[in-house]
């Protein structure tokens, strides 16, 4: 119980509203929130269109490495078991983007993406474009049914909540890359190696990843000729990964932090020529939109609910 | 209410879980399971690197003076810079240094039908370098391990 209560006071929010306040900004976050939703199927509809552009690449494959979600496409003829796939996922995401109000609708949409994504990744090459799609797509599913109007308070609890936990699962695979930063630097400094906490760490990994590929990327090579640069901006995007979660706790953070995991992954693709385009829509469309972000008083907060520099703030601040 | 705090549960277990059994993948060999990851993408600085990678002996009928890195045959391959290329000769080394050879000829199969041009013949090399000493010099090693030539016979 004590230790329930205790973590419930570490990730709340500062500033609990009061209860009148609260049940108006709980309706408008409910509003927003469906209207996010309707906007996320939307998406995937368009991401399953955008494919067919590549639909004849897939069906000319004659060899792959499958999956656990696909693993019967050994044993059916592999072209029409692809192809079974592909369209089966513009089906889904089609029929998401007219009924996603409707949850057996929203469970094929995730069966449908859950395919797909995996038929992509049984080529020898696990990325990660889509996984945050896949999840969000499998918690979406237990969204009420319900209408606008029909909803009541506890539909619109149940809905509320189940659009902050896909902002959460979001935001915990950032702070997993990041925590893994920091075990590895940890792991690296005390084995004497070379670490991301080291000027020299992070443009040897983008040499690394330049080399292994023999690409080149827009500025990956004008840093790794100066790589004190490259420093603090290891520390920023360690920063901004590992505290994700946090942010998930604290609203008036949902629209910074979303705009900083953008211009991570925008200064990832300049410097390394990853692109990791369709979670930059996601994080886009769950957070620089949040309904959980919307009042004045709330967006004053923002410095006092940054981890680790709000402490630092106001111990600078009583020491004047 | 009573409801609205096992929803609540559900979802705090749900996080829980995947934050468990992310890390957890990191003891298995592909160190993920679909749509698990650990998400620890470039978690270590690299330092003295060795890889796995292919050297173009001969492609559609030419012979090369001097063995070509897949990453550099540009003309001869149609995506040279492929990062799916790079992770499955990752796979493919693996699969011939510990003798798998039902692996071995899976991931063989994949590459020759799909990446490499044909007719070619290729080795299976390991290159080891410091990434920002071979950036600046170019310098790397090679240790050969195996040729092969394509479609499916082994010289």
């Amino acid at each position: 119980m004590s230790f329930s209560r205790g973590a419930r006071r570490f990730f709340g929010p500062f500033d609990p509203p009061s209860s009148s306040r609260a049940l108006r900004r709980h309706t408008e976050s409910f509003q927003v929130a469906r209207i996010i939703v309707r906007c996320y199927y939307v998406v995937v509809l368009y991401f399953a269109v955008a494919t067919m552009h590549d639909w004849s690449g897939y069906l000319d494959r004659r060899e792959l490495l499958t999956l656990w979600p696909v693993w019967w496409l050994e044993a059916v003829p592999l072209r029409e078991g692809m192809l079974g796939i592909l369209s089966g996922y513009l089906v889904t995401a089609f029929l998401g983007a007219i009924f996603s109000d409707r949850r057996w609708v929203r469970t094929l949409v995730f069966v449908g993406l859950l395919e797909f994504v995996a038929l992509d990744n049984s080529f020898g090459k696990i990325n990660h474009n889509y996984h945050l799609w896949v999840l969000t797509a499998f918690l979406l599913i237990f969204l009420p049914d319900t209408g606008v109007r029909t909803a009541n308070r506890a539909v619109r609890q149940r809905f509320v909540t189940i659009f902050w936990s896909c902002q959460a699962i979001v935001l915990l695979t950032y702070t997993m890359s990041g925590a893994g930063k920091v075990a590895g630097a940890i792991y690296q400094l005390f084995a004497g190696q070379n670490n991301i906490l080291m000027p020299t760490g992070f443009v040897s990994i983008i040499a690394n990843r330049l080399l292994e590929t023999n690409s080149s990327s827009w500025l990956g090579p004008w840093l790794i000729a100066h790589p004190w640069l490259g420093w603090p901006l290891m520390l920023c995007s360690v920063y901004l990964e590992l505290f994700a979660f946090w942010a998930a706790f604290r609203p008036a953070l949902h629209r910074w932090w979303g705009t900083g995991l953008i211009l991570f992954h925008v200064a990832v693709y300049l410097l390394m020529g990853i692109a990791f385009s369709p979670a930059i829509l996601l994080v886009g469309l769950l957070f620089l939109g949040s309904p959980f972000q919307g009042e004045k008083r709330v967006r004053g907060a923002v410095v006092n609910q940054l981890p680790i520099m709000s402490w630092f703030m106001s111990v600078v601040f009583r020491s004047l | 209410m009573a409801a609205y705090r096992i929803l609540r549960g559900w979802v705090a277990l749900f996080l829980a879980g995947y934050f468990v059994c992310g890390f957890s993948t990191l003891l298995l060999p592909r160190r993920e399971v679909f749509p698990v990851s650990s998400w620890s993408l470039f978690a270590l600085v690299p330092g003295q690197e060795s890889r796995y990678a292919l050297r173009l002996l001969e492609a559609g009928g030419k012979k090369f003076a001097e063995p070509v890195l897949y990453q550099e045959a540009e003309g001869f391959v149609a995506d040279p810079h492929s990062v799916a290329v790079r992770e499955i000769v990752q796979q493919f080394g693996l699969a011939v240094e510990r003798g798998r050879i039902q692996e071995q000829t899976r991931i063989r199969r994949m590459l020759e039908e799909d990446h490499l041009p044909s007719p070619c013949r290729y080795e299976l090399v390991i290159i080891t370098y410091e990434p920002l000493v071979r950036w600046r010099t170019g310098r790397y090693e090679v240790r050969p391990l195996a040729q092969y030539a394509s479609p499916g016979e082994t010289p």
